[in-house]
């Protein structure tokens, strides 16, 4: 994916909070290695004036981030990378992009259709979290569930 | 620190109400939604803020002061009305120039840096450009003199999508960046949701709902509107504070209670779905719902 400057879409159709939607771009762009540590998020001014989204909202996302440790304000600077989301592994990540994308192309080929494949790939995942015990353990701060 | 008090004002033309005791307040560099049905007198309030209407009775301070004619003070205000006129046979170019020679501060480059970004030729006789592009040319204007406070009436009703977003940056970039203060009128709810920090919503001539738009969001839930529910509601709902709106199979509930937003499984409303309910119906208070059943 090519590496450049983040640009924040924010749909209002979701339901999720504005705000929440600048924080999980921003952390799947980290995930995917769009981002890295180190890498300058955009201004609140830039984000206001590309999205028109309120500065209150970016400001609270930005307050996010740095509350869960991932990006510091610097003074002078802007607002800087400083550690991953847990769990990511961006290179990781890409070996099995590819591994997903050879299965998933092969189930497309024996004639499976989107909508079932995405019902069954959200399902695993869930129930194997479940299973795991997992889920309360990344549990936003915020206490939105099902992100 | 508030960039506008409105006090119990109130204006009737001839027969008709516009004004019935209006009252609510606006932070300094917020940027806050005046929202109603036609005729909800969204532009005789605005107008009054501007100083271009006197109220029969009650009190307004806009930026420090009560409105005037006073150029000190109306150099610190923005106004751009419903239907702007500009003269036809002039240019953007010419207009600036002219701004230039009226207004301190008056910020030229960030002018027509805008008309860039929103591919208005400035070269042009305005008479030449689109409904659209002439009412975004008023507001952009209005915004190089850099006033403290700007009163906007549907400065979004004409344009396209894209212009649309695109101005609402402009608006929301300089209210950053300059701690500008915005009040503008608008039907396009969707696109306040996101943009406004702040909704007073109007009905009838009255403030119906004056608050953050994070705390309208916040508290307003859907409810299926069933026996059970409404048992619940009348048990746990506070009855100074919290508020229903019984619709057929729904509910529209306010409150801060989060136990009863569990218990009955309610959903978030959306900012538009609130709005509708409350123009179109009153509340029943949760004391006025336990006394009547």
């Amino acid at each position: 994916m090519a590496k450049g400057k983040l640009n924040y879409s924010i749909d209002r159709s979701t339901g999720v909070p504005p705000f929440l939607q600048i924080v999980e771009q921003v952390k799947d762009s980290l995930h995917t290695g769009r981002l890295e540590i180190g890498d300058h998020l955009p201004s609140v001014s830039e984000v206001v004036k590309m999205t028109a989204v309120n500065a209150n909202t970016v400001m609270k996302a930005y307050r996010e981030l740095e509350y869960a440790g991932i990006a510091q304000p610097i003074q002078g600077v802007g607002t800087v990378v400083t550690s991953l989301p847990m769990g990511a592994n961006p290179q990781l990540l890409e070996i099995y992009q590819s591994r997903f994308e050879a299965l998933i192309t092969q189930a497309r080929q024996d004639g499976l259709d989107w909508e079932p494949l995405q019902h069954l790939t959200g399902n695993i995942i869930r129930e194997m979290k479940l299973m795991e015990g997992a889920g309360e353990s990344d549990k936003g701060r915020s206490g939105y569930k099902d992100l | 620190m508030k960039a506008i008090k409105v006090e119990a004002v109130t204006k009737t033309y001839r027969q008709n109400k516009a004004l019935a005791s209006v009252t609510f307040e606006i932070h300094k560099g917020a940027v806050a939604a005046l929202v109603g049905e036609n005729g909800a007198g969204k532009s005789t309030l605005l107008h009054i803020l501007a100083g271009l209407v006197r109220p029969d009775s009650g009190v307004t301070e806009v930026s420090g002061s009560a409105p005037t004619q006073d150029w000190k003070w109306l150099s610190r205000i923005g106004f751009v009305d419903q239907d702007a006129s500009l003269q036809g046979g002039m240019t953007l170019n010419r207009y600036s120039k002219m701004g230039k020679d009226l207004n301190t501060p008056w910020n030229e480059d960030l002018l027509l840096a805008r008309c860039d970004q929103l591919k208005i030729p400035s070269g042009r006789p305005i008479k030449q450009l689109s409904g659209g592009q002439r009412h975004v040319v008023a507001v952009l204007l209005a915004l190089a003199k850099e006033p403290e406070v700007m009163l906007l009436d549907e400065p979004l009703a004409s344009l396209d999508p894209i212009s649309r977003r695109t101005l609402l940056g402009i608006l929301l970039s300089q209210a950053y960046d300059k701690s500008t203060t915005i009040l503008l009128s608008s039907h396009l709810v969707s696109d306040l949701e996101r943009s406004c920090d702040y909704l007073v919503l109007l009905s009838g001539g009255s403030v119906v709902l004056s608050k953050p738009t994070d705390e309208i969001l916040g508290t307003h839930y859907w409810i299926t509107n069933s026996d059970k529910n409404l048992e619940l509601i009348r048990q746990m709902c506070d009855a100074e504070t919290d508020y229903m709106i019984e619709l057929d199979s729904q509910i529209l509930l306010s409150t801060t209670n989060h136990e009863i937003v569990n218990l009955t499984g309610a959903k978030p409303a959306g900012l538009e779905e609130i709005v509708i309910a409350r123009m179109s119906s009153s509340p029943i208070f949760t004391k006025q719902a336990q006394t009547e059943r």
